[in-house]
């Protein structure tokens, strides 16, 4: 498929038009903002074809296809980092950014206003000192539900659309929560969460948790996960030694997470994988990326992997959209 | 010395560039005032202000001296000379020959609305309203200007000051090594 790549490092976005050979960055003189500026985020809508969420260190931009160039979206985030953006899968004029220190910012005009949303999370961690939103997801079953996770204070679910916030780490082992991935089967919801101290799973909708540890890896930190297909139950995890670490695995599994196979890949991780990129358009095209630039891809739903010979220094999120 | 550092987009016509600048003087031109200096922290980017009492909000230019050529942008200034510079600006020198068209909204609980436009570049007759004493939703004002098919926009955000109501906040968290970490005793100050 046709596609273009997003990585978000800290020197910049980077795009890759042909298959994740080749990447680039837009030129800072026409590109819409410095290209190295530090950027967390990178998010495509499949509504908003081209028009890709950037959070970076001066704000939030969004690509404008038609001349090429990223556009400057004012908000209250200008001197935070803006570590996650996401967009209603229905309506994507409602947008949820997270920040550092871990903040909610909500807009339901496309970025014209914005309200600081009653998260109400921890305000300071001996460990990072200031807390951060890891992940934020609308709930596939219903998307007045919003979910997030914040480093280091656990799992946040509102229902009201980002009104209020409830604290759900009943359970947790770690509160330092990185990830959600959740399946909707026929006897009931299971949703795994990713923390510095092994996977958990909750079946009560995240009232409470229960640590699932593994022998399949050597490691406890486990960071991104997704979904392989829309509530497939095929699960894609990244573990690694430690943030930043100097090696990684991707497991996967195919009963939501109850068993983990360690997936070969063609080159040993130089660091913990960060993130995994997928698109609704084509569930088996995936790429991960690992903290310290390193690029993979899958064309098979995660069962292997290529790496791709360029890197980016230091990556934290990857995406991809089709493109004509 | 204190400074500013303003960070416009400026729309020319190869693209938008993203100069950082250091503003470390700033002189306003006002009909009550001339030539008068102001800190320059007295400007902000910040699209929301928080203020004790109602503001009244007017419209200006600001012209940035910058290496490239000097910068034209719209800016808001409050009664109490406080100074809203959006992120955007054109490049004077890129500016075409046309009129200026200045669109000044007020957002009031009503949302009453002003207009008036440019006769000529640089004289503007802009009147301004008085913000709805009786509002107690979030207010502000918006200042576009529109050159050709060119748009620059100021939007202010103004919303009053509350008291906060005291809560549990701020609450730590404990990182990897499960250390111990005293709470915040925010109830008791001791």
């Amino acid at each position: 498929m046709n596609h273009t790549a997003y990585a978000a490092t800290m020197q910049g976005l980077w795009l890759s038009h042909d298959d994740g050979e080749s990447w680039a960055r837009l030129l800072t003189p026409t590109g819409g903002f410095y290209n190295e500026a530090r950027c967390w985020c990178v998010e495509a809508h499949p509504k908003r074809p081209g028009e890709v969420l950037v959070g970076t260190d001066q704000g939030l931009y969004r690509m404008n296809p038609a001349e090429g160039r990223f556009d400057y979206i004012p908000s209250p985030m200008d001197s935070l980092h803006i570590l996650q953006v996401a967009r209603d899968p229905n309506d994507p004029d409602f947008i949820v950014c997270g920040t550092r220190p871990a903040e909610l910012f909500i807009s339901d005009d496309n970025g014209e206003s914005w309200v600081r949303a009653p998260l109400d999370a921890a305000t300071e961690c001996w460990f990072i000192n200031t807390t951060r939103v890891t992940s934020i997801q609308f709930d596939p079953r219903d998307t007045e539900v919003i979910w997030a996770t914040v480093e280091i204070d656990g799992v946040f679910k509102s229902v009201d659309r980002g009104k209020t916030w409830q604290l759900m780490i009943h359970g947790l082992a770690d509160n330092d929560a990185h990830d959600l991935v959740f399946h909707d089967g026929p006897l009931g919801r299971d949703i795994l969460a990713s923390t510095e101290d092994s996977m958990h799973r909750s079946m009560d909708n995240a009232v409470t948790w229960v640590q699932e540890p593994t022998d399949v890896a050597p490691f406890v930190y486990y960071r991104s996960l997704v979904q392989v297909g829309e509530n497939t139950g095929v699960v894609l995890a990244s573990v690694g030694d430690k943030p930043s670490g100097e090696t990684g695995m991707v497991l996967r599994s195919i009963d939501v997470g109850k068993t983990w196979t360690a997936i070969d890949l063609p080159h040993p991780p130089n660091s913990t994988i960060w993130s995994f990129g997928t698109n609704a358009a084509d569930p088996n095209l995936i790429y991960f990326c690992t903290i310290f630039g390193q690029i993979y891809q899958s064309k098979d739903g995660g069962l292997s992997w290529t790496k791709k010979r360029r890197e980016l220094g230091e990556i934290r999120m990857i995406t991809w959209e089709p493109t004509e | 010395m204190s400074f500013f550092l303003y960070k416009p987009h400026v729309y020319g016509p190869e693209g938008v560039t993203t100069p950082d600048v250091i503003i470390d003087q700033l002189e306003v031109q006002h009909k009550s005032l001339r030539d008068m200096p102001f800190a320059p922290e007295t400007i902000s980017s910040e699209p929301v202000w928080h203020v004790r009492e109602y503001v009244r909000l007017q419209p200006g230019f600001m012209y940035t001296a910058i290496g490239g050529g000097t910068l034209f942008s719209p800016i808001l200034m409050s009664g109490n000379w406080r100074f809203f510079a959006p992120r955007c600006a054109w490049r004077l020198r890129h500016m075409k020959q046309e009129p200026v068209v200045v669109d000044f909204f007020e957002h009031t609980q009503e949302f009453a609305i002003d207009r008036e436009e440019l006769d000529d570049r640089g004289k503007a007759k802009i009147r301004v309203l008085d913000f709805n004493e009786q509002a107690d939703a979030p207010i502000g004002a918006s200042l576009t200007l529109r050159c050709g098919n060119d748009r620059l926009r100021a939007s202010l955000g103004i919303e009053p000051l509350m008291k906060k109501t005291p809560g549990t906040k701020p609450r730590y968290s404990i990182g990897p090594t499960r250390k111990e970490v005293k709470h915040y005793n925010i109830a008791g100050r001791d």
